[in-house]
């Protein structure tokens, strides 16, 4: 099926916060998403899985982090051993900006699943950067996914937990919003072709933030008459 | 000479203050139709294939120079009992897209499959705004009854409505598949926010007038008579609206700043004037009078609102003495900035943001620039460098009001906004009573900042923002937010979106005023009609210089 950017954004952000995570993490999530979809990436497909396995395993948080050797390296400490990357990839793009002087020259992340999310929370950030995992890779700058490959794209998002590398290709890059605002400004002509089983399943998990119905709300809630025949 | 500064947002951005607002000169329908008349855009009917009673399809054009939009029009017969506003609504008198360019036959067949079933069909991104309304059967049936019989219509019942229908919903920006935003926001012609589904309800309005002359001539072929150009200048396009606009007014926090932020700076620029000029003093005097007709003939069944409007009744003469008496204001130095400190102090909230509108509405030059400031980007990452300590004096500097609230007074909390189930209606519930708390959308601001302070009190100030969200992912929005204020102080509603004396009416009067609308008639504390575009120029008179001066519309005299 065929959706606007505006709808992969809202039922992204939507769906994430019916998974039971934060509101500020399922904004974040609207707009990696959108991004991802933007640059024709399966990235529906890829936060439906993501959802699913963080519902599945209640993936906890915070990661602990170790520097060595100008490269930092991030392990969940939770029981599940595991990254959700709907709240790894918000902490990394902070991590990164806010990095400065101690900018390492690289970042490994273990055990991220659906690790193909990531590059949509980390182009923001505005700086060059290679990320790699298995048999995917990105190249990020300037607030672009300039160039993504990942062979396993096509098929259903790997929920193994793999190790995610990110390169600084150069430092210094500044993220501005101007940057990520002038991609988006041109929306594809023709929106984006989703696959309708992945948009039906963010859908069901999207559901879990309304409300049924019962008679006070229907009459009540939205304070209006049920007829106007005026 | 001293420059007047915009407004506090602290005052400004208060719900009951945002309550009284009416329609400026940078209103977004004001806007259009002054860009139609810059720009000599041409309106017509294209295609017009309706039956005896009006239903079938019908298209307008509007040629905007470089692109021509379509809109596309389905009239259907409905029972009466199936005829709501609500968004539950199934069935509608007439369905409408706003189409990119000329649709195709392959393409109008494939909007007759869509169009009318609304959000239960799809659109495509060659069509950029969906939109429905339902008649006003009183009025309706009055017009063309009196049309088909030779005669023109009572303008008493004219006045007591003011459009021959009411739309219920005007979609645009990507839903049910439509366009996204960005296809369109770099197209001149329609920059600035909503002009799409502005023109889109203007065009509505060309179609609604055509419909009643087209029914009326096929009743009576020979002796019908069509609409006196007063009357239907005099008819506008209703709209009937609930709570889905305070969700967008939270959730748009730039967009809002950039609105209200051209409002007031040209408030500012217009108290800034050193002197009146005497044509703008006239000029003035001349919308005084005008005001006056159109609050008097303002008149609706709710009572809160209509204390406020015989009490602006009241008021507008006071104004006038105020202003253009011989040693009024607007004989003294900086008149503009006397007349309004002097209605700070003594008018109501709706007398000052009225006056407000008419201050401002002399002043095209100095003002009409900041129309083209109102639209924004709204992308807002977190500023992850930000210490606890600078987080802490953002919120002393911008969130006062939330910090004074007692959240363990229920009172303080006792709504609650969810999404229903049901058509996906956004709805207000009462905490205590009623189900679906734990499904709260993150409306309560004021709470949830007065939180993040609270958990920030513990933290060592130079702790930086990417360190305390790591731990607290709960509180990104917050802090999103605090930040966003930061930069753009118009952008936060700085009152509690959950208090049980909350009334959701002020905000969707304080956003439908930013489109243009008039004659708010509220139905209940979270549920309004307005008109709009009544006055405006119609698709013929667009050329006329005086396109740009219908604020304040009154009804017509008798006809010549």
């Amino acid at each position: 099926m065929k959706v606007s950017l505006n709808e992969i954004q809202a039922m992204a952000r939507k769906a994430t916060f019916g998974s039971g995570l934060a509101f500020g993490l399922a904004e974040e999530a609207g707009l990696a998403v959108r991004l991802l979809s933007r640059s024709g990436l399966p990235a529906v497909e890829g936060l439906a899985g993501a959802l699913e396995i963080y519902q599945r395993d209640n993936i906890a948080y915070p990661p602990e982090q170790r520097a060595e050797g100008g490269d930092w390296f991030w392990t969940a400490t939770d029981g599940t051993g595991m990254f959700c990357p709907l709240i790894v990839g918000p902490s990394l793009a902070d991590s990164i900006a806010a990095a400065d002087e101690t900018m390492p020259r690289r970042i490994m992340v273990r055990d991220v699943v659906s690790p193909m999310l990531l590059p949509g929370f980390l182009a923001p950030s505005g700086f060059s950067l290679r990320v790699t995992w298995n048999d995917g890779t990105a190249l990020l700058s300037g607030g672009r996914i300039r160039q993504y490959r990942s062979p396993a794209e096509a098929g259903p998002p790997n929920d193994n937990p793999t190790t995610v590398n990110i390169e600084f290709i150069e430092h210094g890059a500044q993220h501005t919003d101007d940057d990520i605002a002038a991609h988006w400004d041109s929306a594809p002509e023709q929106g984006v072709e989703v696959d309708t089983e992945a948009w039906l399943r963010l859908e069901a998990i999207a559901a879990n933030i309304l409300v049924p119905d019962n008679e006070i709300s229907r009459t009540q809630g939205a304070g209006a008459g049920l007829v106007d025949t005026d | 000479m001293t420059a007047i500064l915009p407004r506090d947002p602290n005052d400004v951005m208060r719900l009951e203050r945002m309550g009284a607002f009416f329609q400026t000169r940078l209103s977004f329908m004001r806007s259009l139709i002054r860009r139609m008349h810059d720009e000599q855009w041409r309106i017509e009917a294209v295609r017009s294939e309706l039956d005896d009673e009006g239903y079938g399809v019908a298209i307008y054009e509007a040629d905007a120079g470089q692109r021509t939009y379509s809109l596309v029009c389905f009239s259907q017969p409905i029972s009466p009992e199936s005829r709501t506003d609500r968004v539950i609504a199934k069935v509608w008198d007439a369905t409408f897209t706003l189409a990119d360019g000329r649709p195709t036959e392959d393409d109008i067949r494939r909007l007759a499959e869509n169009v009318p079933k609304q959000e239960a069909g799809r659109c495509t991104a060659k069509e950029i705004v969906l939109a429905r309304a339902n008649k006003s059967l009183r009025l309706f049936d009055h017009i063309t009854g009196r049309l088909a019989d030779g005669r023109q219509p009572d303008v008493k019942v004219i006045g007591e409505v003011g459009y021959l229908m009411r739309t219920t919903a005007v979609y645009g920006n990507g839903k049910f598949g439509l366009a996204d935003r960005e296809k369109i926001s770099s197209r001149s012609e329609l920059a600035g926010p909503f002009a799409a589904e502005m023109l889109a309800v203007y065009l509505i309005r060309c179609f609604t007038i055509d419909l009643v002359e087209h029914i009326a001539r096929r009743r009576n072929p020979q002796g019908a008579v069509p609409l006196d150009p007063a009357i239907k200048r005099f008819l506008g396009i209703g709209n009937a609206t609930g709570l889905g606009m305070a969700p967008f007014l939270v959730g748009h926090p730039i967009l809002i700043n950039n609105w209200f932020s051209a409002r007031e700076r040209a408030l500012a620029r217009v108290r800034s004037v050193e002197r009146v000029k005497p044509e703008d003093q006239e000029r003035f005097a001349q919308l005084l009078d005008r005001a006056e007709q159109h609050i008097a003939e303002w008149n609706v069944a709710d009572e809160r609102q209509m204390g406020n409007i015989i009490r602006l009744r009241r008021e507008l003469p006071e104004i006038r003495a105020q202003a253009l008496a011989d040693t009024g204001a607007l004989n003294r130095k900086q008149p503009w900035d006397t007349l309004y400190r002097w209605a700070e102090a003594e008018l109501s909230l709706e007398g000052q943001e009225l006056l407000v509108s008419l201050m401002i509405e002399p002043y095209p030059e100095l003002v009409d620039d900041l129309s083209g400031e109102m639209a924004a980007n709204e992308t807002a990452t977190i500023d992850a460098r930000m210490s606890v300590a600078e987080v802490r004096g953002h919120i002393a500097k911008d969130y006062p009001w939330s910090l004074g609230i007692d959240f363990s007074d229920p009172a303080r909390q006792q709504r609650f906004w969810y999404v229903s189930e049901e058509k996906l209606e956004p709805r207000l519930g009462e905490r205590d009573t009623e189900p679906g708390a734990g499904k709260e959308m993150p409306l309560a601001i004021g709470r949830d900042v007065q939180a993040l302070d609270a958990a920030l009190i513990g933290m060592p100030g130079s702790l930086d923002m990417s360190e305390f969200l790591i731990k607290h992912p709960e509180f990104r929005h917050v802090v999103r937010r605090v930040q966003v204020t930061a930069r753009y102080p118009y952008a936060e509603l700085r009152s509690n979106l959950v208090d049980a004396d909350m009334l959701p009416l002020d905000m969707l009067r304080c956003k439908l005023s930013f489109f243009g609308a008039v004659k708010f008639d509220p139905r209940s504390d979270r549920w309004t009609r307005i008109t709009m575009y009544q006055g405006a120029p119609l698709a013929d008179e667009l050329h006329e210089p005086n396109a740009d001066d219908w604020a304040f519309p009154v009804k017509p005299g008798p006809p010549s």
